[in-house]
């Protein structure tokens, strides 16, 4: 670990909202990794003759849903589903958007204008309208909902990777490099990319908040997972109409979803602070 | 959001009149009543929905009628009716002295004309935008309508056809006034409907109300209330808090789960009936492994639909045994029905299935009347079906996609109901389960079931006259599906009407048609 590295992480010790953003995601990721272990109870399969029990009766300590499932073990293996879906589609966004903003910014020219009105055409569509879209025509399933989430991140990578890329070329290094003969691949996956890894690391951490927003939406409205996964969205659809005889089987998951989304924004906005100044 | 605005509000209070005056005073006595939608034509023979049923059926009679809490059916119209040896002629007496909105008086011209208008494509009284499906489907064996004299119809049929008079009694086949077509024209009767009934068209405001008025010259004498308003208000819940504020006086499409704070508030009161209609599973008999009985079987035992209907229908439902409810006539009472019995599924599929393949469960996402949520039930049957070993996937579909999926057999299992139109049984059993309406692209017959003796009995029952001997062909009929299990009859759903108290004599029909003549409000 460089000196620079180094610092950076101290100053990101010193911030309030870091800690605080630590502290959500880092629950939030251990929640969702060991779920399994935590619940109280199987996820799915309740006993729809206790539906409805308010928390803290029965051994269920957020009650239970209209289908007699435990709200508390559905809350945390919905923070594994809502996990897979922000990893896959980040990972997705950032596997297609990063190669692809890079070329476009080193070819710059024809090339460059080409790929980034393919970007702007993404860019275009609301982001929750083009996921929906995605999801109407492809079924509901795991699956192709990282695939929908993941299309709708493709534009931000692509884009903040272009402009790191285009910065870069003109300095010294990289005309270095480019002299002693390096080839194109090599300088800029090599050469350019990892000077530009700051703000991608904060895109990445921003865009898991929002991927994990973007799926409920998407579950909420009937277009998450396959039904009956556990996922925060659709249980708080499936339950909604409930909320005055049984508010805590929307509520939980909602809680839910707020606390993962702050804590991934709060997180993504230190890091910027500290990663990536000229932005902030 | 609902349209109800302000000004509705103002208006349901002048209709209402001054709360002081009651005791009989001059006041108008108003019923309101809220519904989840509008209605879609007021023109009987040319709607299918029950939104538009429900209003044209306080406007117009038919020949004959059913009676107030069962399908049997009554004099109308008609004061007696007789058909000949062979079964292709029906001729009925009209009733003397009855008049139309409009002060013309009901003859057999207008009977004819009103029939006319449906089977004959080049009337000259028919819109050319009408399509009356009614007719097609259930007065297609009908050839002629005449007028013997001014007191007397004949209907002449292809073939003797059992429902035919059950049919007369439905909405589709009200006697309109051929006058309102003169003076309305063919676009316009659609919008200012006029016949014999008890209430009298006043004015429609599409999306805010329908109004209607007691007709003093009805023959059965003036309805007991002044006027009778429909209001569609989209929202359950704000439907349920109009009737607390006492902005309306009936409702209907209460959410099942607010059932219980309903039943507890002293002003308010619930009003049941056992409904028409089957909510039941189909399985693809035609699609492997659901082509095995025993496979079929084995999944009926793994429903328990006591369960159901205590914790998905907050008990406004029974369950259901045969593909058609009890208050059909025909329903075989005695037969018993498959237990939940998970042992016996797992013995059962052992047999067949050692591997189990996954199976998929389509299901549409809206309510139905027979379904208040769709989803929540496919869900708890995949969870059963797992505690077998049986993986299943659930798949939801908006309402038309869900029908063409079906209709087409694309499913393996899919949840679906019906809800019956005329209460006899061949309205359930030939149209859920014939092998005629098995065909691909059209199937109401969504199980897919061919079973050669059932349709046997079933076209046989369809042919006689005698309600005795067509009852027993269709026990024999429901005990050959139970033991073949095409599919797994879930529940009959109740139908449920919060009044607000204060309202009286409000009776649910089977059908879904309720006769608001005796309908009043006490202060």
């Amino acid at each position: 670990m460089g000196s620079v590295e180094r610092r950076a992480l101290r100053r990101l010790g010193r911030m309030p909202s870091a800690w605080a953003g630590g502290l959500l995601v880092g629950c939030f990721l251990a929640v969702a990794a060991a779920a399994p272990a935590l619940a109280p109870h199987d996820p799915v399969r309740g006993d729809e003759r206790e539906r409805l029990t308010p928390p803290g009766v029965g051994g269920h300590p957020l009650g239970t849903d209209a289908l007699g499932n435990d709200v508390y073990s559905r809350v945390l293996h919905g923070a594994r589903t809502s996990l897979a879906i922000g990893l896959a589609s980040v990972a997705l966004a950032a596997a297609v958007g990063i190669p692809l903003g890079a070329v476009a910014g080193y070819a710059g020219g024809r090339l460059d204008a080409l790929l980034m009105r393919g970007v702007d055409v993404l860019l275009a569509f609301p982001g929750i309208l083009l996921a929906i879209s995605i999801m109407s025509v492809l079924g509901r399933s795991l699956g192709w909902l990282c695939l929908a989430v993941g299309v709708v991140g493709i534009p931000a990578f692509a884009r903040q990777v272009r402009a790191g890329v285009l910065a870069e070329r003109a300095l010294d290094y990289v005309q270095a490099a480019r002299a002693l003969g390096a080839r194109w691949p090599r300088l800029v996956f090599a050469t350019i990319l990892p000077n530009c890894l700051g703000p991608i690391i904060v895109l990445a951490t921003l865009g898991l908040g929002s991927a994990v927003l973007e799926a409920a939406g998407l579950g909420f409205v009937g277009l998450g997972p396959e039904v009956g996964t556990p996922e925060w969205g659709s249980d708080i659809s499936l339950n909604r109409n409930l909320f005055q005889a049984a508010p805590w089987a929307v509520v939980a998951p909602g809680v839910a979803i707020a606390a993962a989304v702050l804590g991934f924004n709060l997180l993504g906005d230190a890091l910027r602070d500290v990663l990536d100044p000229r932005s902030s | 959001m609902t349209r109800w605005g302000p000004g509705a509000a103002i208006l349901a209070a002048l209709l209402a009149g001054c709360p002081g005056g009651g005791g009989g005073g001059d006041a108008p006595r108003v019923l309101v009543y809220a519904r989840g939608q509008d209605s879609v034509k007021l023109d009987p023979a040319d709607i299918t929905d029950g939104e538009s049923a429900k209003v044209t059926a306080c406007i117009f009679d038919t020949l004959v009628r059913f009676q107030s809490e069962s399908t049997e059916v009554e004099p109308s119209l008609a004061t007696s009716w007789e058909t000949s040896e062979d079964g292709l002629s029906w001729t009925f007496h009209l009733r003397e002295g009855v008049r139309f909105h409009d002060d013309t008086g009901l003859d057999a011209e207008a009977v004819v004309w009103s029939f006319r208008r449906q089977m004959d494509p080049a009337h000259p009284a028919r819109a050319p935008e009408a399509t009356f499906q009614y007719w097609a489907d259930m007065f297609g064996d009908v050839v002629q309508v005449e007028a013997l004299d001014p007191r007397t119809v004949r209907f002449t049929l292809s073939r003797p056809s059992a429902p035919f008079l059950a049919n007369l009694a439905m909405f589709s086949a009200a006697v309109a006034s051929p006058r309102a077509w003169e003076v309305h024209g063919a676009a316009g009767f659609a919008t200012h409907p006029v016949g014999t009934g008890p209430f009298r068209f006043v004015e429609w405001r599409p999306g805010e109300r329908i109004a209607l008025e007691g007709f003093a010259g009805h023959w059965e004498g003036p309805p007991r209330a002044d006027r009778l308003v429909f209001k569609p208000v989209s929202d359950n819940r704000v439907r349920l808090e109009l009737l607390r504020k006492g902005d309306v006086d009936i409702m209907d499409g209460l959410d099942p789960v607010d059932l219980a704070g309903v039943r507890q508030d002293a002003g308010l009161r619930v009003v049941e009936q056992p409904g028409m209609n089957v909510a039941y599973l189909a399985f693809n008999n035609q699609r492997p492994p659901l082509d095995d009985p025993r496979v079929r079987r084995a999944l009926a035992h793994c429903i328990d639909k006591a369960s159901i209907v205590e914790n998905l229908y907050f008990d406004t439902a029974v369950p259901a045994v045969n593909p058609m409810p009890p208050i059909v006539w025909g329903h075989a009472d005695d037969l018993e029905d498959r237990r939940l019995d998970l042992d016996e599924a797992l013995r059962l599929l052992d047999e067949v299935l050692p591997g189990r393949p996954a199976l998929t469960l389509d299901v549409m996402s809206n309510a139905r009347p027979y379904m208040p949520e769709p989803p929540k039930l496919a869900i708890y049957l995949q969870r059963q079906f797992e505690k077998v070993g049986v993986r299943c996937e659930v798949r939801e579909h908006d309402w038309p996609s869900f029908l063409q999926l079906t209709e087409n057999g694309e499913h393996q299992l899919c949840l679906m109901g019906w809800i019956g139109d005329n209460g006899d049984p061949d309205n359930f059993l030939h149209v859920l389960l014939d092998a005629s309406n098995a065909r691909k692209g059209t199937a109401s017959n969504v199980s897919f079931y061919t079973g050669e003796e059932v349709h046997r009995l079933l076209d046989e029952a369809r042919g006689l006259r005698d309600e005795r001997a067509r009852a027993a062909l269709y026990q024999d009929a429901q005990r050959l599906i139970h033991r073949d299990c095409p599919m797994v009859p879930l529940v009959h759903a109740t139908q449920v009407v919060v009044v607000r108290k204060g309202v009286e004599g409000l009776r649910l029909h089977p059908t879904g048609q309720t006769r608001f003549k005796d309908v009043y409000t006490v202060p």
